[in-house]
């Protein structure tokens, strides 16, 4: 009886110390390894993680530590981020600007040396100044981009009367459109749509749908229509120009894209980028279809307040 | 290495066929029950021994076995588990760990319905810690039995119906050696009959057979047999020993399959 | 000397006589990524096969990290995320079933991990779906989701789009692009897609037969082939009126005060530096450089090309 008893008591003891002592080395052995993954992260590799299966005895720790490398990690990604639009944005300076301002410096030199009289010198002073104009227009939508890259853009999220907001946005183009003699359909009901905006970035979204529309699609009719859909307002703005190929079309909103690689006008490539960040910001949606040879329709919700 | 198990385990998920096979538990003991009335515990649990572990569990682990160790190859998982990195070694390991517990599994499921059937019947359970300890032996013995069939399966590393034919010739070949007297009535030694698994573990287990209320016949039998029987420590060295040279072996071949 | 994750020396392997992978010696910098560039067959997939320690080199080194991988293998693959040939799971288990032994066997960092790395790749966490009723695109990401569940250092991705429709495509291409740009990861990844790679990589390394034909940044691969005509002459605004005016050409570059590139090939040179000259420039030098991308491609693998 008592034999039993010890025999039995004594296999279980020693069960159980086998199992301390594998568990005790276990623990031991991920604790070296995170000594050295922590060695390696304080050489400044943020990347390195420490590996536990959920129901390790070390798993919390594990993931905490992670968690506090991540959270730095993040940090840095910020101010590389930042940094990676700074470079970005002197790259720009450097190519994008540097040959329309060498071609406009190619004018006025001509006309400074005299190299042309007359009604010829008149012509160039006005191709000088169109050229002018766009380097501005384009150095303004860099630093718009640059802005809202370096996360410096902040918007003023108001509740805003869509439908009149874009009539009034639409009103200073139409001289523009008459210019052109570009034919625009503006259909916006009566009705108020109240949507959460930062109307400055709703200005800058429709101004650079419309200005480059004009400027790229090659289109003699635009229109714009305003409807609500849903719990949505949807603003769809299409014209009839040249259309935007399949390809190309999955890329628009990427920054520095530019589809008409052949002529590249005074398109930064930015605009569309900066419309769909901006739309983003303030929780819309942009999509873009196209048909080539016939138009581009490009579409914008966001959800209306209420 | 015991997460390597579970996952085996989990990696059975869904699997019908094994959990189908703990229904086989029942059936031959239930038969036994309707069509013979005067059970004892120690004639149910020879059937759960013998028909249940002779016939089908041998079969069973040696086709689970070859679904063990084909899986990795036939989903293509074995480069997801390399890139981690899992040794082969620890997962065939892992690999035999899970026939194991299979095979005490399903018996331990066998002794339970035969308990079951057998208190249902009225009769006494004398006797019901020795029959636990044959049952679940048996077990144990079977999955190192099952050993040498499982090495040609994944030696051949050939197809599931192959392996099943493999794991039946095998089991009937075994199965029928048991009542041959060439083979049973052999002492141990080193002979053909002494490395053939399932004759030993009979010869082991039929010795604890009570004769209590047997016929003529049978008691002439046990006593015509009972110079070859095998003790315990003899038959577990024998078949443990024989496992794990042929585990070793199928760790080299399992190894030595590439990605 | 930039930082090398991976490097190889001289890394071989022959099946029967044949060299599958003929002396390779391949370079990957950290923080960028790196594109395996070659026609099916050509021996990226064995190369990253030997990377993961999945097949054993006939001969040569490699070292990831610095250290040689073999002999170091549990402390280096850990650290990679994988994909290699077709996705490998178990079709009796959900794609979170799945990513969970994988998950148990290597760790993870975080105990979303498995989430996370679903929501990335677009698949539903928990989700009922057995992976035998997936889709070949389903599958493709959840293999993409098993590469990068343990947030690795290193990704080695062998065609890591096949399958995948073209929305996926854009995303995994962001995925891995954001991963490099901003969380320096370093990425190995093979095509036999010449504009997959080029959309993507910033070092491409060219492989055919086995062996490595050319290691090159993007960038200097696409100088090399950028489609222009290069003029040098001593004043570029005045050159830039003259295009505008004479051939209404716009589509230029200019480098600085003496160096420009007119991008279309449609204008005759000697019409160009004719103009030049009438207008008092002097014209120093003027060349054309007109072989594409892929037009190199297939100078240098000798052939048809890579398409």
């Amino acid at each position: 009886m008592y034999l039993e008893l010890i025999v039995t008591l004594s296999i279980v003891s020693a069960a159980f110390f086998a199992a301390a002592f594998f568990m005790t080395q276990r623990v031991k052995r991920h604790l070296k390894e995170m000594e050295e993954v922590l060695k390696e992260v304080k050489e400044g590799n943020g990347n390195r993680r420490i590996l536990a299966a959920s129901r390790e005895l070390t798993a919390p720790l594990a993931y905490e530590i992670n968690e506090i490398i991540v959270s730095y990690e993040d940090r840095i990604v910020s101010l590389r981020q930042a940094e990676e639009t700074n470079k970005q944005l002197m790259t720009s300076l450097s190519h994008d600007v540097r040959t329309p301002l060498t071609t406009l410096i190619g004018y006025l030199d001509a006309v400074h040396k005299e190299v042309v009289t007359g009604k010829d010198r008149e012509e160039y002073m006005e191709t000088a100044r169109r050229k002018a104009h766009d380097l501005k227009a384009y150095i303004d939508v860099l630093f718009d981009w640059f802005k809202l890259n370096s996360n410096e853009f902040t918007l003023k999220m108001t509740i805003v009367e869509a439908a009149e907001l874009t009539r009034n946005i639409l009103i200073d183009w139409i001289p523009v459109f008459e210019d052109k003699q570009m034919e625009y359909i503006i259909d916006i009901p009566q009705q108020p749509f109240p949507v959460r905006l930062d109307m400055d970035g709703y200005m800058r979204v429709i101004n650079n749908l419309i200005s480059n529309v004009i400027s790229h699609a090659h289109a003699d009719q635009i229109k714009i229509a305003l409807e609500k859909q849903g719990g949505k307002v949807k603003i769809l703005l299409s014209d009839n120009g040249a259309g935007i190929e399949k390809e190309d079309l999955k890329h628009i909103f990427e920054r520095l894209y530019k589809c008409d690689k052949s002529r590249s006008e005074k398109g930064s490539g930015l605009g569309l980028s900066i419309v769909y960040q901006l739309v983003t910001k303030m929780n819309g949606e942009v999509t873009a279809e196209s048909e080539p040879g016939k138009g581009t329709a490009f579409m914008l919700t966001f959800p209306l307040a209420d | 290495m015991l997460r390597l198990i579970i996952c085996e385990i989990w990696k059975l998920k869904r699997r019908k066929l094994f959990q189908a096979a703990f229904l086989t538990t029942f059936i031959m003991p239930l038969c036994y029950t309707i069509i013979l009335s005067d059970t004892n515990l120690d004639n149910m649990m020879s059937v759960v021994r013998e028909e249940n572990g002779f016939l089908i569990l041998m079969p069973l682990s040696v086709v689970l076995a070859a679904n063990l160790f084909f899986e990795e190859h036939d989903y293509d998982t074995l480069k997801n588990l390399m890139c981690i990195p899992v040794s082969k070694n620890r997962l065939a390991l892992a690999k035999f760990a899970v026939i194991l517990l299979f095979d005490v599994g399903y018996m331990f499921a066998g002794y339970g319905i035969a308990f079951l059937l057998t208190a249902l019947t009225g009769t006494s359970l004398n006797g019901w810690g020795l029959q636990f300890f044959l049952t679940i032996g048996t077990g144990v013995l079977l999955f190192a039995a099952a050993m040498p069939c499982i090495f040609l399966v994944v030696w051949c590393n050939k197809s599931y119906i192959i392996s099943v034919i493999i794991a039946f010739a095998y089991t009937v070949f075994n199965y029928i050696l048991r009542i041959n007297d060439s083979f049973m009535m052999v002492p141990l030694g080193f002979n053909v009959a002494t490395f053939l698994p399932v004759p030993v573990i009979f010869r082991w287990i039929y010795q604890f057979h009570s004769l209590e209320g047997a016929g003529e016949i049978a008691r002439n039998f046990y006593h015509r047999f009972s110079p070859y029987f095998v003790s315990t420590p003899a038959v577990f060295g024998i078949l443990l020993g024989e496992g794990l040279i042929f585990m070793v072996l199928m760790m080299k071949v399992y190894r030595k399959q590439s990605v | 000397m930039p930082e090398y994750i991976i490097e190889t020396k001289n890394l071989t392997k022959k099946y029967g006589t044949q060299k599958s992978v003929a002396s390779l010696n391949i370079h990957v910098q950290k923080g960028r990524i790196y594109g395996l560039l070659g026609r099916n067959g050509a021996g990226k997939t064995t190369t990253m096969k030997m990377l993961l320690g999945l097949t054993a080199p006939t001969s040569g080194e490699i070292k990831i990290w610095g250290k040689s991988l073999h002999g170091n293998e549990k402390k280096i693959l850990p650290r990679i995320g994988s994909l290699i040939e077709s996705p490998g799971f178990y079709p009796n288990l959900t794609g979170t079933e799945n990513l969970r032994i994988f998950a148990a066997l290597r760790g993870v960092p975080n105990n979303h991990a498995i989430e996370d790395a679903l929501n990335l790749v677009g698949l539903p966490y928990k989700d009922k779906k057995l992976f035998s009723q997936y889709s070949l695109g389903m599958k493709q990401r959840l293999a993409i989701a098993l590469a990068v569940m343990h947030d690795p250092e290193l990704l080695i991705l062998d065609e890591p789009i096949n399958g995948l429709d073209p929305i996926g495509i854009a995303e995994v291409r962001s995925f891995i692009r954001q991963l490099c740009d901003e969380r320096g990861k370093t990425v190995l990844i093979s095509s036999h897609i010449l504009s997959e790679i080029s959309l993507l990589a910033d070092d491409i390394g060219i492989i055919d037969h086995g062996a490595l034909l050319e290691e090159e940044s993007l960038v200097r691969l696409e100088q090399k082939s950028n489609k222009h005509i290069h003029f040098t002459l001593s004043n570029t605004a005045q050159a830039a009126r003259i295009l505008e005016l004479q051939f209404q050409e716009n589509w230029f570059s200019i480098l600085d005060d003496h160096n420009l590139q007119v991008h279309n090939l449609a204008i005759p040179v000697e019409r160009m530096v004719t103009a030049f000259v009438e207008n008092g420039l002097e014209v120093s030098e003027a060349h054309t450089c007109e072989e594409s991308l892929e037009d190199y491609f297939k100078r240098i693998t000798g052939g048809e090309g890579i398409a």
